[in-house]
C-alpha cells in the first residue's frame, strides 16, 4: 500500500499527537485499509485468520475513536484504477520470477514447459504414478475405456482432430499432466497410444484451450478424443497446478485466495469429469450401450436419473440398457414400473409419487411405513430391491428421520469421497480433507435439526401450499415427469423448511440449476448417491454397482435435504432465536456444505449472502445469471430446450419469491434480535465464522467466474484453463486488495448501528479522503496509507492505534517545508520509488530517490540526463561520482528510461483522481446500544457481557459528553503559529537524505529563530 | 548572551514538563500547551522581576522542566539564581549564589530541542471578567471536582455561579461581588457585558489553581464559546491559562 518507503522519508516530520487534542475533529478514515489490516495481522496460532476480525478490529477502533472524542468518517474503496490493477499485476508477475508479461510470454513458456513435459518421459511416468493414485478404481474404468477404444481410437483420432485442432493455434498449453498410461499396463497398446498421446500433446499445445467442450464441434469429435481432451483439462484444473507448496504461498499470499482458487479448480474439475463420464458413456443417455469398464460378467454403467447419476454395476442388463432413461413420460413409466415390479410395489407411477408426497407432508405414519420400508430394502444388495424402493418412501424416511438422515447424510459425504475417486479419477488430497470436514459439520448440524423437526412439523401446512404453486407452474408447462419429481423433492423438503418457505424454494433453484446445466454439481451429486444406505466401507462398492437410478435421485434428493436442512438455520443463526450454542456452527458448516457442492448451491449460498445484505438488486443478477446458465450448449443430453425454458421461468418465480421474502426475513430477524441470547462457545465459532467469511468471498468469485464460463458467447474461454487459472491469479491478486462485498457491509451495518457516517469512494479511500480534507468537510485523515500525500491530503494521522495515547502527525506543510517536498515532488517518487500505481525504478531507494530529485529538479532531466549520456562515454567519465553511481546502480538493475518514463498517466491518476466532490457535511448519530450489541452478538458470536464490557462505558461516556459538553481544544481557536517550528537540521535525517532534502527545500525553507 | 538572575528560585512552578523559553530583551515568555491542546499556559517573567536582565538577542531555551526542577531544588529559597546561556545555547548555566555565606554552586542543564506549535493568542474583548481571591476560587474548584469533572460556570448579572452535577449529586457555589476596602485583594469583582455560560473540565481547573500561590487573586476572563483565560497578576509579567470549554455535542 502506497509509495514504497515513503513513510521513512516523511518520518523525520512526523509529530507526535496526543489523542485528546483531536476531540471534535472530524476525521476521514480510510477504512478499507483496515480491513487488510485485519484480514492480515489478525491470525490465530494456526495461522488462520481469526473470526470476523474485521468486525471486532473496527469496533474496537470505533470505540477508541468515538472516546477520544473523535467524529469519524469511514471511506471505503470503490474500485481500483486501472493502473493500480496493472501494477499491481505486474508486481505480481516479478514476484513470480518468469513472467513479466503474461499476456506476451505466456504461450512462450507454455511451449517450454510443454517441451519440458515431453522431453521427460520419467515426469511423465511419475505423472501417471500420482494419477493412479488419485483415481485408485477409476483406473480401472480408465484403462478398460482405452482398451475399448483401441483399435480405432489411434488413427480415428488424429484424422479426426486435425480439422479441429488446426483452426485455432494462438495458444499454448502449459504441461501436460494428464492422460497418460502406465507403460505397463498391458491393456493399453502402449506404442500406440504413445504416438497417439505425444501428437496429442502437440496438438493440444496448441489446441486445448481454444476447444470448448459445450459446443457441438466438440461433440462431433470421436469419443476418444473428447475424453482425452476433457481427461487432459480436468487433469489441468487439478489444484495444485504442478505448484510446490511454496510457489503456492508466493502466489496466493492470502490464504483465502488460494482457497478460493481451490474451490474453482474443483468446480472444473467437476465439469470436466461429468463431461467425461459422458463421453465415456457412462451417460446412457447418448450412448445406451456404452460401457464404461467392466470384467467378464460385469458392466459399470452410468445411468442418469430424474435426479442424477448413478453409477452402477448390473448383471441384468436389461433394467438399463433396454430402458434408458428418457424424458419421455413413457419411458420412465416404464422403467418405473419395473423397478416397482422388482420390489413388488404396485402402482408407483408418477401420479402415485404426487399423491405420495402429498400424503408425505400430511401424514406421518404413512410415511413411517414407507420408510420401514425403505431401511429394510437398504441393506439389501440387490439391485432390483433398492430400485424398486418407492422414492417418495425413502425420501419420507429421509425427511422424518432427521437424526438417521444426518448419518445418511454422512455416509453419503463419505461416499462423495469415495465415488469422486472412483468416478472423478482425479480427486485431491484436499478436496478429500474438505469433504470430511463437511462430515463433521452435517454431524455438528445434528444437533440443531431434533429441534428444527418440531417447527416443521407446525409449518407443514403451510410449507405445502407454498411449494404446490410452483408444482403447477411446472406441470402447466408440460415437463410432467422431470417436474414431478422435483416438486417430489420439494414437497419432501418441506417439512425441513423451518421458519419461510421461500428457503426451500431457493435451495431448489440451485439444484435445478444444476440439474439442467449437468455440470459438476451433477457429477457429484450422483456420486454421492450409492451410499447412504451402505454402512460398511467395504460393501460401498457393490452397492455402487448395484445402485440404481430410483436411488440415485433418491439420494439426490437426501442430499438436498441436507442442503435444506442446513438453511432453516439461516434465519435462526441470524436471529439467534435458539439457545444453541452449536447453533452459529452449524450454520456455517452447513453453508459450507452448500458450498462445497458445486454451482449450483453457489448460487443459493450467493442468494442468502444477498438476502442478508438486503442487496435486491443482486438478486436480480443472480437471477439473471440463472437464466444465462441455462442455455449453455452443453447441456446433457437430458435437458430438453422446453425444460430450459420452464426452468428459466421458475428461477425467476423463485427469485422473485425469494425478494419478497427478504423484505419479511429481515424484520424478523431484527425482531428477534432483541432476544438473542449469548452465544456461549465463542473460540469456536470465530474459526466457523472466518471460514463463512472466506467463503462467501469464495462465492462471490466463483459465480463470476462460472458466469463468465458459461456465456455462451465467450466461447473458447471455458476451456482456456491456463488463462483462466492466470486471469484467476490476476483477480484474486486484484482481490487480495480488495475487501469482499460482505465484509464491508458488514462493517457499513456496524457503523450504522454507531451512527457514524461513512462514503464508498468512486475509487481510491485514499483519494476520497484527500478530497474530503480539501472540501473541509474533515479535519484530517486517519490512514497509513502513504499515498495520501500524493492525492492531496495534508493532515495525516498514521498508526492511530499503535498507541494509547499518541498518534503520529504528518501534514503536507510540514513536508514541503522540511523536506522540500511538494505533492508534485511526492509522485515524482512515488515514480521512483514505486506505489501503487508505478512498479518504480528497481534498485531505487529512498534516499537515491531524494538525491536524483533534488540533483535533477525532475524526473524529466533525469531521463533526459540518462538517456543522453547513455552512449556518451566520454561525457560519462566527466561525470561527478554521484551519476557515476547512479548509472551504474540503473544499469546493474538493468533500468532502461525512455520517453515514457514520467509517466503522465500516474501524475494523472494522482492529481485527477476520480473522486466524490459532493459537499454536504456529514451528520453523526448516537451509537445505538443495543443494535450493536445484538450485532456483535450476532456476527461475532459475543457474549453480551464481552459486549457490554466495552461498549457500556463507552456509550456512559458518551452520554456523559452529552450532556457535559465535550472537551474543545484551544486549536480550533487559535491558530498555530508554525514560525517558530524546528528547521530541518534539527530533524533526525542521515546525511545524504539531509543534503537532498536542503537542496530541494532550499530558497523556500530556511525561516531560522528569530 | 542571557543573563537572567532571579531573587526567589521558588517562582518556577512545575505545571508543563517541557517548555521553551523564549528569552527576549524584555523578559522570558513561557507558551505550553498541553499533550490534548485544551490548556495552554503562557508565562510572562518580566525584565523588572530580575534583578538584572540581559539578553542581547533572542534565545528559546528548550527545557525539561523536570530536570530544571531538579537543579531548582539544589538551591535554598534565599539563594539569588542566576541563569546563563549563550546565544546559540546546549545548555543553560544555572548559579545560585548563597548571598550570606559566599557560596556558589553552578549547575549546567542540558537543553533540548522541543517540538511544540505556538499559538497565536490575540487580544480579545471578552464578555465578563471575574476578579477574585485566588485562594477563594481554588476552593470552589476543589471542592467541586469532588462532584464532577466538569465545572460550569454560569455569569448573570452581578452573580457568578459555579455548578458541578455528577452521579452523587450536584453543588454549586454563587459568589457575588464584593468590595473590601481593607484588603482590595480580597474583593470580588464581576464586570459584566454579556451573560455567559460556560463549561470547563475540572481535571484543567484544578491545574490552573496550581498558580495559586504565585498571586493573591485570579482574573477569569471569560466569552461564549471561547477559551477561557485564567490570569495570575504576577509583580512582573503574568502566569496566564487559556482553557478550551467543553462543548454541547449540538451547538
Amino acid at each position: 500500500m502506497g509509495v514504497h518507503s515513503l513513510w521513512g522519508i516523511l518520518e523525520p516530520t512526523s509529530r507526535a499527537v496526543r489523542l485528546e487534542s483531536l476531540s471534535r475533529k472530524r476525521m476521514a478514515v480510510d477504512a478499507s485499509i483496515w480491513i487488510y489490516q485485519f484480514l492480515k495481522a489478525v491470525r490465530d496460532k494456526s495461522g488462520n485468520s481469526l473470526t470476523s476480525s474485521h468486525i471486532v478490529g473496527f469496533f474496537r477502533r470505533i470505540c477508541k475513536l468515538l472516546y477520544f472524542g473523535i467524529m469519524p468518517v469511514f471511506v471505503f474503496d470503490g474500485g481500483a484504477p486501472v493502473l493500480k490493477r496493472e501494477t499491481i499485476n505486474k508486481r505480481k508477475e516479478r514476484r513470480q520470477g518468469k513472467r513479466d508479461d503474461a499476456t506476451k510470454t505466456a504461450q512462450k513458456l507454455l511451449a517450454i514447459q510443454l517441451q519440458k513435459n515431453q522431453e521427460s518421459p520419467s515426469k511423465k511416468q511419475k505423472q501417471n504414478v500420482e494419477e493412479k493414485i488419485e483415481e485408485n478404481q477409476d483406473d480401472i474404468d480408465y484403462k478398460y475405456f482405452e482398451d475399448f477404444n483401441k483399435p480405432n481410437g489411434g488413427s480415428i483420432n488424429q484424422e479426426q482432430e486435425q480439422p479441429k485442432f488446426k483452426g485455432t493455434d494462438e495458444y499454448d498449453l502449459p504441461k501436460i499432466k494428464g492422460f497418460e498410461y502406465d507403460k505397463n499396463d498391458q491393456r493399453v497398446s502402449t506404442e500406440k497410444f504413445k504416438d497417439m498421446s505425444e501428437h496429442l500433446d502437440e496438438l493440444e499445445g496448441i489446441d486445448l484451450n481454444t476447444i470448448d467442450p459445450a459446443s457441438n464441434e466438440f461433440q462431433e469429435l470421436p469419443l476418444t478424443t473428447q475424453y482425452m481432451v476433457l481427461s487432459q483439462l480436468r487433469l489441468r484444473s487439478r489444484l495444485r497446478m504442478g505448484y510446490s507448496k511454496e510457489q503456492l504461498e508466493n502466489i496466493f499470499p492470502n490464504s483465502l485466495d488460494f482457497s478460493k482458487f481451490q474451490i474453482q479448480m474443483v468446480q472444473k474439475r467437476n465439469f470436466f469429469t461429468q463431461r467425461l463420464m459422458n463421453i465415456t458413456g457412462m451417460d446412457d443417455s447418448d450412448q445406451k450401450t456404452q460401457r464404461i469398464a467392466g470384467e467378464k460378467d460385469k458392466e459399470y454403467k452410468i445411468h442418469k436419473t430424474e435426479g442424477g447419476w448413478a453409477l452402477s454395476l448390473d448383471n441384468d442388463s436389461g433394467t438399463s440398457y433396454s430402458n434408458p432413461v428418457d424424458l419421455e413420460k413413457e419411458d420412465r413409466k416404464l422403467m418405473k414400473r419395473q423397478e416397482n415390479g422388482g420390489f413388488g410395489h404396485i402402482g408407483d407411477d408418477d401420479e402415485d409419487d404426487d399423491i405420495d408426497w402429498e400424503d408425505v407432508d400430511v401424514e406421518a405414519k404413512q410415511k413411517e411405513e414407507r420408510v420401514s420400508h425403505a431401511m429394510a430394502s437398504l441393506p439389501l444388495p440387490p439391485a432390483e430391491t433398492v430400485l424398486g424402493e418407492d422414492s417418495s418412501g425413502v425420501r419420507s424416511f429421509m425427511a422424518y428421520t432427521p437424526q438417521q438422515k444426518n448419518k445418511h447424510s454422512n455416509i453419503t459425504q463419505e461416499d462423495l469421497d469415495n465415488d469422486d475417486d472412483g468416478y472423478n479419477s482425479g480427486e485431491e488430497a484436499l478436496r478429500q480433507i474438505e469433504e470430511i470436514e463437511l462430515i463433521e459439520a452435517i454431524q455438528r448440524s445434528k444437533k440443531e435439526l431434533a429441534k428444527e423437526k418440531e417447527m416443521e412439523h407446525q409449518l407443514l401446512g403451510d410449507d405445502n401450499s407454498n411449494v404446490k404453486s410452483p408444482d403447477s407452474l411446472d406441470k402447466k408447462s408440460g415437463k410432467a415427469l422431470e417436474d414431478d419429481d422435483e416438486f417430489d423433492e420439494d414437497f419432501e423438503d418441506v417439512p425441513f423448511q423451518v421458519e419461510e418457505n421461500h428457503v426451500v424454494e431457493k435451495p431448489k433453484s440451485p439444484q435445478k440449476e444444476t440439474l439442467f446445466k449437468g455440470l459438476p454439481t451433477f457429477g457429484k451429486t450422483s456420486s454421492v448417491i450409492n451410499k447412504p444406505k451402505e454402512v460398511e466401507p467395504i460393501s460401498r462398492k457393490t452397492s455402487t454397482e448395484k445402485s440404481i437410478e430410483k436411488q440415485n435421485s433418491d439420494e439426490q434428493k437426501s442430499e438436498e435435504e441436507t442442503k435444506k436442512k442446513s438453511i432453516p438455520s439461516v434465519p435462526s443463526w441470524f436471529n439467534s432465536t435458539f439457545d444453541n450454542p452449536f447453533k452459529n456452527l452449524e450454520k456455517l458448516k452447513s453453508q459450507r456444505d452448500i458450498q462445497d457442492k458445486p454451482d449450483g448451491i453457489v448460487s443459493w449460498s450467493e442468494a442468502k449472502n444477498y438476502i442478508e445484505s438486503k442487496d435486491k438488486e443482486d438478486i436480480n443478477n443472480d437471477n439473471d445469471d440463472i437464466v444465462e446458465v441455462i442455455p449453455p450448449p452443453n447441456l446433457p443430453s437430458k435437458v430438453t430446450e422446453s425444460k430450459d425454458t420452464n426452468t428459466t421461468v421458475e428461477e425467476n418465480d423463485k427469485v422473485e419469491e425469494i425478494n419478497d421474502e427478504i423484505d419479511d426475513v429481515e424484520p424478523i430477524n431484527l425482531d428477534n434480535s432483541e432476544a438473542t441470547p449469548a452465544v456461549v462457545d465463542y473460540d469456536f465459532e470465530e474459526d466457523e465464522e472466518e471460514q463463512l467469511m472466506e467463503q462467501l468471498a469464495k462465492e462471490e468469485k466463483e459465480h463470476e467466474e462460472f458466469q463468465k464460463d458459461l456465456n455462451p458467447h465467450i466461447l473458447n474461454n471455458f476451456f482456456d484453463n491456463e488463462k483462466s487459472l492466470r486471469d484467476q491469479q490476476k483477480r484474486d491478486l486484484r482481490d487480495s486488495d480488495e475487501v469482499t462485498v460482505t465484509m464491508i457491509k458488514e462493517v457499513q451495518e456496524l457503523l450504522a448501528r454507531f451512527g457514524i457516517p461513512y462514503i464508498t469512494a468512486p475509487m481510491e479511500a485514499e483519494a476520497q479522503c484527500a478530497e474530503l480534507l480539501q472540501l473541509n468537510l474533515v479535519d484530517g485523515i486517519i490512514t497509513d496509507d502513504s499515498d495520501v500525500f500524493l492525492f492531496g491530503g495534508g493532515k495525516v494521522y498514521k498508526n492511530m492505534f499503535h498507541e494509547k495515547h499518541y498518534v503520529e502527525f504528518y501534514s503536507s506543510q510540514d513536508i514541503e517545508r522540511e523536506l522540500g517536498l511538494t505533492r508534485q515532488k511526492l509522485i515524482e517518487i512515488a515514480q521512483l520509488l514505486g506505489s501503487d500505481y508505478t512498479e518504480g525504478l528497481k534498485g531505487i531507494g529512498p534516499v537515491n530517490a531524494m538525491e536524483i530529485l533534488s540533483h535533477f529538479g525532475d524526473l524529466t532531466n533525469f531521463r533526459n540526463w540518462f538517456v543522453e549520456t547513455q552512449f556518451d562515454i566520454g561525457k560519462q567519465q566527466n561525470e561527478e561520482s554521484f551519476l557515476k553511481n547512479l548509472r551504474k546502480k540503473l544499469i546493474k538493475n538493468n533500468i532502461l528510461l525512455d520517453n515514457t518514463f514520467p509517466d503522465k498517466r500516474i501524475d494523472q491518476a494522482y492529481l485527477q483522481a476520480e473522486v466524490d466532490k459532493d459537499k454536504t457535511e456529514f451528520v453523526w448519530g448516537t451509537p445505538d446500544l443495543d443494535r450493536i450489541r445484538t450485532f456483535l452478538m450476532s456476527s461475532v458470536g459475543w457474549s453480551q457481557d464481552k459486549v457490554d464490557q466495552v461498549l457500556v462505558p463507552l456509550i456512559k461516556d458518551l452520554n456523559k459528553k452529552k450532556r457535559e459538553g465535550t472537551q474543545s481544544t484551544l486549536g480550533e481557536f487559535y491558530p498555530v503559529d508554525n514560525s517558530n517550528r524546528k528547521t530541518i537540521k534539527t530533524l533526525k535525517l542521515g546525511k545524504r537524505m539531509n543534503d537532498a532534502s536542503e537542496k530541494m527545500s532550499s530558497g523556500k525553507k530556511r525561516r531560522t529563530k528569530k | 548572551m542571557l543573563e537572567a538572575k532571579f531573587d526567589e528560585a521558588s517562582l518556577f512552578k512545575k505545571v508543563i514538563q517541557l517548555c521553551n523559553f523564549n528569552c527576549t530583551e524584555h523578559g522570558i515568555t513561557v507558551q505550553a500547551v498541553d499533550d490534548s491542546r485544551v490548556l495552554l499556559v503562557s508565562l510572562l517573567v518580566g525584565e523588572d522581576a530580575f534583578s538584572s536582565y540581559r539578553c542581547d538577542r533572542n534565545i528559546t531555551l528548550g527545557v525539561d522542566l523536570a530536570s530544571l526542577a531538579k537543579v531548582l531544588k539544589c538551591g535554598n529559597n534565599s539563594d539569588s539564581l542566576t541563569l546563563i546561556a549563550e546565544d546559540t545555547p546546549d545548555s543553560v548555566l544555572v548559579v545560585f549564589e548563597d548571598t550570606e555565606k559566599d557560596r556558589i554552586s553552578e549547575y549546567s542543564l542540558k537543553l533540548m530541542d522541543i517540538e511544540s506549535d505556538f499559538l497565536n493568542i490575540d487580544d480579545m474583548d471578552y464578555d465578563s471578567v471575574i476578579t477574585q481571591p485566588a485562594t477563594d476560587f481554588q476552593k470552589i474548584c476543589r471542592d467541586l471536582s469532588q462532584l464532577s469533572d466538569s465545572l460550569n460556570v454560569l455569569v448573570t448579572k452581578d452573580t457568578v455561579k459555579f455548578v458541578a452535577t455528577g452521579d452523587i449529586g450536584s453543588g454549586s457555589v454563587i459568589v457575588k461581588p464584593f468590595t473590601d476596602l481593607d484588603k482590595s485583594e480580597n474583593s470580588v469583582r464581576v464586570e459584566l457585558n454579556k451573560a455567559v455560560n460556560l463549561t470547563f473540565g475540572l481535571k484543567y481547573l484544578l491545574d490552573i489553581i496550581k498558580g495559586t500561590s504565585l498571586s493573591q487573586s485570579i482574573t477569569i476572563k471569560l466569552a461564549d464559546k471561547t477559551p477561557a483565560l485564567f490570569e495570575f497578576k504576577l509583580s512582573s509579567g503574568y502566569l496566564r491559562f487559556y482553557l478550551a470549554p467543553k462543548f454541547d455535542e449540538e451547538e
